[in-house]
């Protein structure tokens, strides 16, 4: 196989993949809209789609970005351009993620308004049991990201 | 030895400042973080060498506040030396304000600074060519590593008056003699040719997500990202201090604790100032269960500031140093620049209306950053209005927490409007900016840590004292019946026009200390949800608080009386308009 041919395939590999993230993140993100516009909270297992302006509304149009900006970048990923709006939409996705993660440490440690000092082992790790956003279930799959850019830096280096 | 720091907005002054002296300014990287000059002392060879850091100036010939303070700054110290910090990337820029300093027979040391940046661009620069041509020391330096500083600081002594004669005789191809900006502008170009190469530069990924934080298209979904990501860490902070830790703190402990140890008694005036007012059930005085409630100096006095307040503000300085460092700022205020022109302002304005929603005293210093005198007024008018500091932002989180969105959405329409209208009415130019939008970059933890503790330690300076003064104040006032007379009097005004209750007097009067006591003060009246709307935005559009006011007085005292007669309009349509949407909604 060539080196061309690798090439390619990589970029067939990478099309593929963030094509499906750009959809998932798409269709994730008008649910938070259509949920929070709807106006009652919508759960399936372990996924919770918010009903709040602040979390569905915002976070909701955000992960819809996110989605745009990895359905733009698809194409032609090893470019340079088209690899910044990949990288755009994961750390819109980081950012809700992360928010919603720290939120979920801090509300995790104290005792609340009737406990003590310090929530209990079990309401500790409680905090943490699903359901979760869409965009926690998005966040490991925007990790892949970090490959590309790995990627990108080894390429250019050969160069 | 007097040694004036200068150089064109944004070469990083203020970090060689710090660097030299060993002191704690503010620095940013973008134009205008220093509007006003900072002395310092730095030790070599055995001599105290002044140093003053002087606001960032393109040329020797204004064209805003902070540039007239460096060119007044520079006149009057002729005996001094100085040292200037050029932006390696952009050479050609530094050395013309450095040939106007040589020009008025200071001796100048050059320091190449950013020398990593222009690496990175491929852009190589002789330095000693440049040396022997300009006839001063000449040294490339990083300045937020510390490279080069110390060899900088060791050739301030060979710095010597140089005539432009000379630097013209050693320029290949320049025969003329320079007098005017275009002939400077000659020579400069043929320095540059003689010393600076540049190379083929590679845009780089960090390049690319930089142009697209800057497009419209692309940088308002970040923009959104980046503030929904601010108010959610501010929220989830404060809210872990304030609520898990401090409020049992307060309350259980603290509020419990003065209540016992504390001589008088619920009934005894002292007591009442210091520790607890109380309040009747049943017609009987008992005594506050939380320190929100109970008023007094110790009490609300310190809970407010410290339980309340320090968490928001600490959080809210950390992740805008975060911003600041990382470059975002520039690009923000790239990105908001058109919009900010309908109002007459341009995109750094965004930098003194975001400051404010931390502090809105060094918010009115940073409007010195916009060009002429109407800029200016209308930015101290609209932040001192419709931008709540930090310090409010964090206590309307505990008293309106489902409302805070309605408010903040309610200021900003007023922010936009009457920006709008005063830009039609005031006479004067709102100038086109240029702005540089410097590469994206690691922030430094040093810096970050300096800012967030310098912000932060500053603001406990001043809110501690005045919100036990104002506790004091208020109590004091209640006691001798003159807020129940002012709040009967006003009655009408407060009823009738604003929809609030007429006990809003009282917290009004505590909102020219400090709005965050003012709004803590609200959740203790009586009323509806949308009164208590109404009432927190009368706390924001109300008079600045007495810091502000007084650094509002300092930029001038017809801009002062001006806006404070925008206020007075504000006020009563803004806040007398809410009460009509109110009505209008059938909620009244």
């Amino acid at each position: 196989m060539t080196k061309q041919n690798t090439l390619e395939k990589r970029n067939d590999l990478y099309f593929i993949y963030f094509l499906i993230l750009g959809l998932v993140s798409l269709a994730f993100g008008i649910a938070d809209l259509v949920v929070t516009l709807g106006g009652s909270e919508y759960s399936l297992g372990a996924l919770e789609i918010p009903n709040d302006g602040f979390r569905g509304g915002w976070g909701g149009l955000i992960v819809l970005f996110a989605g745009i900006f990895y359905l733009s970048g698809v194409k032609n990923i090893q470019e340079i351009h088209q690899l910044a709006k990949v990288i755009m939409g994961s750390i819109l996705i980081w950012i809700i993620a992360g928010t919603d993660i720290f939120a979920m440490i801090t509300e995790s440690i104290p005792g609340g308004e009737d406990g003590g000092w310090f929530n209990t082992a079990q309401g500790f790790w409680g905090a943490y049991a699903p359901p979760y956003l869409p965009a926690i279930f998005l966040l490991p799959f925007s990790l892949v990201v970090i490959f590309c850019i790995h990627k990108y830096y080894k390429k250019q280096e050969m160069k | 030895m007097k040694t004036l720091l200068m150089g064109n907005p944004n070469v990083g002054k203020s970090v060689f400042f710090n660097r030299l002296t060993g002191a704690n300014i503010i620095e940013s990287n973008y134009p205008g973080t220093t509007v006003d000059y900072t002395k310092g002392y730095m030790r070599l060879e055995g001599k105290d060498i002044e140093i003053i850091d002087v606001p960032g100036t393109f040329s020797l010939e204004p064209k805003d506040k902070a540039e007239e303070v460096a060119v007044k700054m520079l006149h009057e110290s002729k005996e001094s030396k100085v040292m200037c910090v050029i932006d390696a990337s952009k050479a050609e820029r530094g050395l013309y304000l450095a040939l106007e300093i040589i020009e008025q027979g200071f001796p100048v040391v050059i320091a190449l600074n950013m020398w990593d940046v222009a690496i990175d661009k491929s852009i190589d620069i002789d330095a000693k060519k440049l040396e022997q041509i300009l006839g001063i020391p000449v040294i490339p330096t990083v300045g937020i590593s510390g490279e080069g500083i110390f060899t900088l600081a060791s050739r301030l002594e060979d710095a010597t008056p140089i005539k432009m004669e000379d630097i013209v005789k050693r320029t290949e191809g320049i025969k003329h003699k320079v007098n005017t900006p275009d002939e400077r502008w000659t020579l400069i170009e043929g320095i540059s040719k003689e010393v600076v190469t540049f190379g083929e530069y590679q845009h780089t990924l960090k390049d690319a997500i930089g142009d697209f934080t800057v497009k419209p298209a692309t940088g308002i979904p970040f923009v959104i990202a980046v503030l929904y990501g601010f108010w959610s860490v501010f929220g989830s902070f404060a809210g872990f201090f304030t609520d898990g830790f401090l409020v049992k703190i307060f309350d259980e402990h603290w509020l419990p604790w003065l209540q016992t140890v504390f001589p008088g008694g619920l009934g005894n005036w002292f007591y009442a100032l210091i520790v607890d007012v109380g309040h009747l059930e049943n017609g009987v005085l008992a005594a506050s269960d939380n320190c929100f409630e109970s008023f007094g100096a110790l009490s609300s006095g310190l809970f407010v500031p410290v339980g309340v307040v320090l968490p928001a503000i600490f959080i809210f300085y950390l992740m805008f140093a975060l911003l600041e460092d990382i470059g975002y700022m520039p690009r923000l205020a790239v990105l908001i620049d058109t919009v900010l022109h309908k109002i007459g302002l341009h995109g750094y304005a965004i930098v003194p209306s975001i400051l404010a929603l931390g502090c809105n005293v060094p918010a009115v210093g940073a409007t010195r950053i916009l060009e002429t005198k109407k800029q200016r007024f209308m930015m101290m008018t609209l932040l001192a209005l419709f931008i709540p500091c930090g310090a409010q932002i964090g206590i309307m989180q505990d008293v309106i927490p489902g409302s805070i969105g309605f408010v903040m959405l309610y200021l900003i329409a007023g922010y936009f409007i009457f920006g709008y209208i005063l830009n039609k009415i005031i006479p004067g130019k709102t100038p086109e900016i240029l702005m540089d939008v410097p590469p994206y970059q690691k922030p430094m933890s040093r810096n970050i840590s300096r800012k967030v503790w310098m912000r932060t330690s500053g603001f406990l300076k001043v809110a501690v004292p005045f919100v036990i003064l104002g506790s004091l104040l208020v109590n004091i006032l209640y006691m001798a019946g003159t807020i129940d007379w002012l709040a009967n009097i006003l009655a009408p005004l407060f009823e009738g026009w604003f929809g609030v209750p007429r006990e809003t007097a009282g917290p009004l009067v505590a909102a020219f200390l400090r709005k965050d006591l003012a709004v803590a003060q609200l959740s203790a009246i009586e009323m509806t949800k949308y009164q208590m709307i109404s009432a927190v935005v009368l706390v924001s559009i109300y008079f600045p608080c007495i810091a502000t006011f007084a650094m509002m007085l300092r930029e001038g005292r017809k801009a002062f009386l001006g806006s404070l007669a925008v206020l007075l309009v504000v006020v009563f349509t803004w806040g007398g308009l809410l009460h009509l949407l109110w009505i209008l909604m059938g909620v009244v």
